[in-house]
This record gives structure tokens, C-alpha cells and sequence, in this order.
């Protein structure tokens, strides 16, 4: 059995009566690769705002490396090292590829108010480190020849790259990462899953990753949880999900309305 | 930071020789008289008090009560000296930490709120001091005031004339544009930057909004007290209406005219609009209809400010 790194237990968030999230419990182990999949409106986006702090949950526990996180804010979660991308690009637009690097590392500055203000966190860098640290971010994106150009000029494929860049750069242990396919084209798609498996064999890290683009799932995924209106149907393989009879129907519909 | 450049980290020739040009008319009202020294010292304090309003734009927030953190600055200072005879560098201290703590606590409070209701509470809040100090009468002398201030003394030299005083006003201007560049250039600075820019991704790398903006708005509080401290003192004269709400919005005016996003922006404001009014006391009223004319312009057409011309100059000299 490998080391359990993110636990969700019971996890509920409500919109007045509206269960986005209802009772939902998974577990990563470390070094693995998780998938959250579902249907439109299945709770992926709120399971996964839950997890990173953007929101707190109604009820239930996100426990992260044996330490209770639900309910603070994202900023104290990325420090005790479980950082997110973002479903749209997000970047500092006008900043350089490597300032929004930089920027990404800032919290882990030694000596610097912004690191004392987050509070007490591993893997802090010193100043002298930055340049050296930019670089070996952008090399494990492959972004170095974009390093001085703004990020806003950057192609659709490439500003999504540089927001894995940007979460790296907290160096995190586990890396969410919300729809990191949508709006890539076929070719980018192939090199975002090349990518997402080399980040956990070179660097071992674990992602958990919400997605629509069944293919890249599929391949990329060692288990995947599937979500449907709030609550956890299924979870296991690639295999065992493809073959699941309830899964199917939450996709497809049920056979007889099929056949129908 | 060798091979890792800062935005705006070191001055080109283009800014030394605007530099030079700036300290000869930090100069010349030393040779124009009175009148002129008046308007250079008030210049200069309110380079100090919009530098600090700035810097909480900066962080993404409007400040429409900074005139009321001068006030806490002013009033405290004052009424230690006058009521326990206190030495004014004790005095000035906690008046500064007052406000310090004033910002913190309100900061802590209504800095979650954005946009628009940020600015109704801390206008509201201006209001509520301008009120206060208005009512609580024996101490703060109401809408009377306090007259007779005595001059700064400092080791026994007292900047009790305006050409001392204006001395005194332009150190601490100059010093006030010397922290915000270094702010600025510094990786706080950068975190602030980066907290207006993107506040969602920012959070989720571990630089905290709230706390990055409490920061800023002590910081930018305390500013505005010291500059509240020299006022009381150069006038010799505070009343609650030398700080209401009006005078908070004739420093944004000053910042959005100057511009928001550069650090020479409160500086081109200051410099602009406060003689302005100075030289039209006849159209007290038709001036402010300018006013409100030019921050709409501003806002609509060129949105980085006056300040932001000289970036647009340097960019067509780069060009060359």
C-alpha cells in the first residue's frame, strides 16, 4: 500500500439547497496520478475550489500530508505544498514568462516579508537562488525560449503551460489542476499528457487532475473518480471505470432509453 | 539580480535628466517668495500623503478615507504636546503608530470587501471621524479646533519660518519617492503588484490578498498620518474640515490624475493640482467641476495617468 498524501472524507458543500457536493470521500496515495471526471455540473469545479481553499466546505475534511486543511484560505494551503492551476489561462499578462516564474516563487523567498507573512515554509529559496530556480522551472515545462517574452503574447497552448510554470514554482508535493486540456489541440493534448507523466516520474510529484478530454483520462490516470450530481458512483481503473454500468449510463444515458 | 530583471529596477538616462530637471524646481521657490514657498510645501506634503494613497491602490483597493488617517496622525501628535507637553519626535511616533494601529484594525475588518464597498466604508469611516472629532468637543476643541501649534523643533533649530519649513517638507517628499521606488522594486512590491494583477492566481501561490493588503494599507496609512504630523505643524492650525472627505478625494484625484500605476504618478498629480486651486481661489466651485471633468477624462482615455506619458515617450525613444 502506498503513502496516503491527500485524503477527502464526507466532503459536502451546499449552495442554499443546492448539494453541489454531497458526502464525497477519495484518497491519493503519493506519486500517483488521480483523475475526478463527470458529467457537466457533477461537483468537479466546487470538489475541487473545496480542496484548494478557494471555498470551504459545508462539512466533511480535506486532510493533506496527516494535516487537517478544510476551510483556510489557498495561500496557506500551497504552503504546505498542495498548489492549483486554473481552468482558463491565468497569468500575470504583462510580466515576462520568467517574472510570472518568479512571482509563482515569491512566498518561498528567504528573509523576504512575503514568506514571513504566509508564515513558516519548506523548501525556502535565497535571493541569490531566484534566477537558477526560474530556469529550472521553466525547463521542466520546456519554456526557456520563451523566457523574456510577455505572457500575455504567448499562444492559448503555451500560457497554460506556463500556469503549471507558475504552480511549480511553489514546489508543490501535489498539483490540482483544473481542466489543464480544455481548449488544447490535439497535438498540444499529446504533449500536456507527456508532460503531466514526466512531472511525476523525474520530479514524483502526485496530480489530481479534473477533466473532460476522456482520452487524455484514459491513458494519463492510474484510478479515476467519477463524479455525478454531487456524489461520488464510481471509482477504480481506467479499465474498471470504462466497463462500469453506471458510469456508461451517467454519460450515454440508460440502455433502455438507448435503445428507445 | 544580475541576469534577472526587475520591472523598472534601475533609471535609464531619459529618468537622470528628468531628475535634474525636478531638483531645479525643488529649488527654485526658495528665490520666488512666500506665496510660491507656501504652495512648494504643500506640494510637497501632498507628494508624501498621495504616495501612500499609492501605495493601497497598488494592492487593488480605493482608499476614500485617507485624509482621516492625516487626521488620527495630526490630532494625536498635537494633543499629546499640547496636553502633556511631550518632545514632538515622541509625539509624532505615536501618532504614527496610531495610525498604524487605526489601519490595522479597520483593515482587518473591511479589507475582505471589494470594489465599491470599500470605498462606501472607508468614506463612510472619513465621515465618522470628521463627526467625531467634531463632538467630542474638550478634547479636540470641535469645530473650533486647535490654533497655536508650535513649530517643529528639532535640537533646538525650529523650522518656524516657510523657507526652513519648506526644507524640512521637501526632504521627507523626496525620501517618501526614494521608499516607494525601493517598495516597488522590492519582492513585497512585486507581491502587491502581482495581488491587483491577479488576485485569484496570486492567492493560490501562497502570496495571502488580505494580508498582503493589510500591509499596504498600514503602510500607506502611516504615510498619510506623517503627512497629517508636518501639516499640523507647518499651519499651526487643525480642524476637522482640514481633514474630511473632500480632501480624500482630492488626493485620488491627485493619484488618478498623476497616475495609479507608476511611481511618479503621485508626484505629477501632487505637483499639478495643488497649486491649481491655490491660484484660482476666485472659482472656488467651477474649478471642482474640472476636476470631476478631468478625473472622468483620465479615467476614460488614458487610464495609466499623466504619469503614464512618460513611459509612452520612452517607448517611441526606444523605438529610434
Amino acid at each position: 500500500m502506498k503513502q496516503e498524501l491527500l485524503k477527502v472524507q464526507a466532503l459536502s458543500r451546499h449552495f442554499g439547497g443546492l448539494a453541489a457536493l454531497n458526502n464525497v470521500s477519495f484518497s491519493v496515495a503519493k506519486g500517483e496520478i488521480i483523475g475526478l471526471i463527470g458529467p457537466n455540473g457533477a461537483g468537479k469545479t466546487t470538489a475541487f475550489n473545496v480542496i484548494s481553499g478557494t471555498m470551504p466546505p459545508t462539512s466533511g475534511q480535506v486532510i493533506f500530508a496527516g494535516q487537517d486543511i478544510s476551510g483556510r484560505p489557498p495561500s496557506q494551503v500551497v504552503v504546505s505544498g498542495l498548489a492549483r492551476t486554473f481552468q482558463s489561462t491565468s497569468t500575470y499578462p504583462q510580466m515576462t514568462v520568467a517574472q510570472n516564474v518568479y512571482r509563482g516563487l515569491l512566498s518561498r523567498l528567504e528573509g523576504s516579508a512575503v514568506a514571513r507573512l504566509v508564515g513558516r515554509r519548506e523548501r525556502l529559496l535565497k535571493p541569490a537562488q531566484v534566477s537558477n530556480e526560474v530556469d529550472a522551472i521553466l525547463e521542466m515545462v520546456d519554456l526557456q525560449s520563451w523566457r523574456e517574452v510577455a505572457a500575455g503574447s504567448l499562444a492559448y497552448g503555451l500560457q497554460k503551460k506556463l500556469g503549471i510554470a507558475v504552480a511549480l514554482a511553489t514546489r508543490p508535493t501535489i498539483l490540482l489542476l483544473d481542466e489543464p486540456a480544455a481548449g488544447l489541440n490535439h497535438e498540444e493534448c499529446n504533449e500536456l499528457s507527456k508532460l503531466l507523466r514526466q512531472l511525476q516520474e523525474q520530479q514524483g510529484l502526485t496530480l489530481l487532475l479534473v477533466e473532460h478530454h476522456m482520452a487524455l483520462v484514459m491513458e494519463l490516470c492510474e484510478r479515476i473518480v467519477v463524479l455525478v450530481q454531487g456524489e461520488k458512483i464510481a471509482e477504480g481503473s481506467p479499465g474498471e471505470i470504462r466497463e462500469n454500468p453506471a458510469v456508461v449510463e451517467a454519460y450515454l444515458g440508460a440502455p433502455d432509453y438507448a435503445h428507445a | 539580480m544580475a541576469h534577472f530583471s526587475m520591472p523598472g529596477s534601475s533609471l535609464g538616462r531619459k529618468e537622470w535628466g528628468l531628475l535634474s530637471l525636478l531638483g531645479v524646481l525643488a529649488i527654485w521657490p526658495w528665490f520666488m517668495g512666500a506665496f510660491v514657498l507656501h504652495l512648494a510645501i504643500l506640494t510637497s506634503l501632498n507628494v508624501l500623503i498621495v504616495n501612500g494613497l499609492s501605495i493601497i491602490a497598488r494592492s487593488g483597493q480605493l482608499s476614500f478615507g485617507h485624509a482621516a488617517f492625516a487626521a488620527v496622525g495630526a490630532y494625536v501628535s498635537v494633543l499629546l504636546s499640547v496636553e502633556f507637553g511631550l518632545p514632538i519626535l515622541l509625539t509624532s511616533a505615536i501618532g504614527l503608530l496610531m495610525a498604524a494601529l487605526v489601519a490595522l484594525l479597520l483593515g482587518w475588518v473591511i479589507l475582505r470587501l471589494k470594489g465599491v464597498y470599500f470605498v462606501l466604508v472607508t468614506f463612510s469611516f472619513g465621515e465618522l471621524m470628521r463627526l467625531a472629532l467634531l463632538d467630542w468637543g474638550e478634547l479636540t476643541g470641535g469645530a473650533n479646533g486647535i490654533a497655536n501649534i508650535a513649530p517643529i523643533t528639532l535640537f533646538d533649530f525650529a523650522f518656524d519660518s516657510r523657507s526652513r519649513f519648506y526644507a524640512l517638507a521637501l526632504l521627507v517628499a523626496f525620501l517618501s519617492m526614494l521608499l516607494m521606488r525601493r517598495l516597488f522594486a522590492s519582492h513585497f512590491g512585486q507581491a502587491i503588484d502581482a495581488v491587483y494583477e491577479n488576485p485569484a492566481l496570486a492567492e493560490s501561490t501562497g502570496l495571502s490578498v488580505h494580508r498582503i493588503q493589510i500591509v499596504a494599507f498600514v503602510l500607506g496609512s502611516m504615510l498619510a498620518a506623517l503627512g497629517g504630523i508636518l501639516q499640523a505643524r507647518y499651519i499651526g492650525y487643525i480642524s476637522p474640515e482640514s481633514f474630511n472627505p473632500g480632501i480624500s478625494v482630492a488626493f485620488i484625484t491627485m493619484l488618478v490624475i498623476g497616475g495609479q500605476r507608476s511611481v511618479w504618478g503621485p508626484l505629477v498629480g501632487a505637483l499639478l493640482l495643488t497649486p491649481l486651486p491655490e491660484l484660482f481661489r476666485g472659482a472656488v466651485h467651477t474649478q471642482n467641476i474640472f476636476y470631476g471633468a478631468a478625473l472622468i477624462l483620465i479615467l476614460r482615455f488614458m487610464p495609466g495617468g499623466l504619469a503614464s506619458l512618460m513611459s509612452l515617450f520612452k517607448r517611441t525613444e526606444d523605438k529610434k
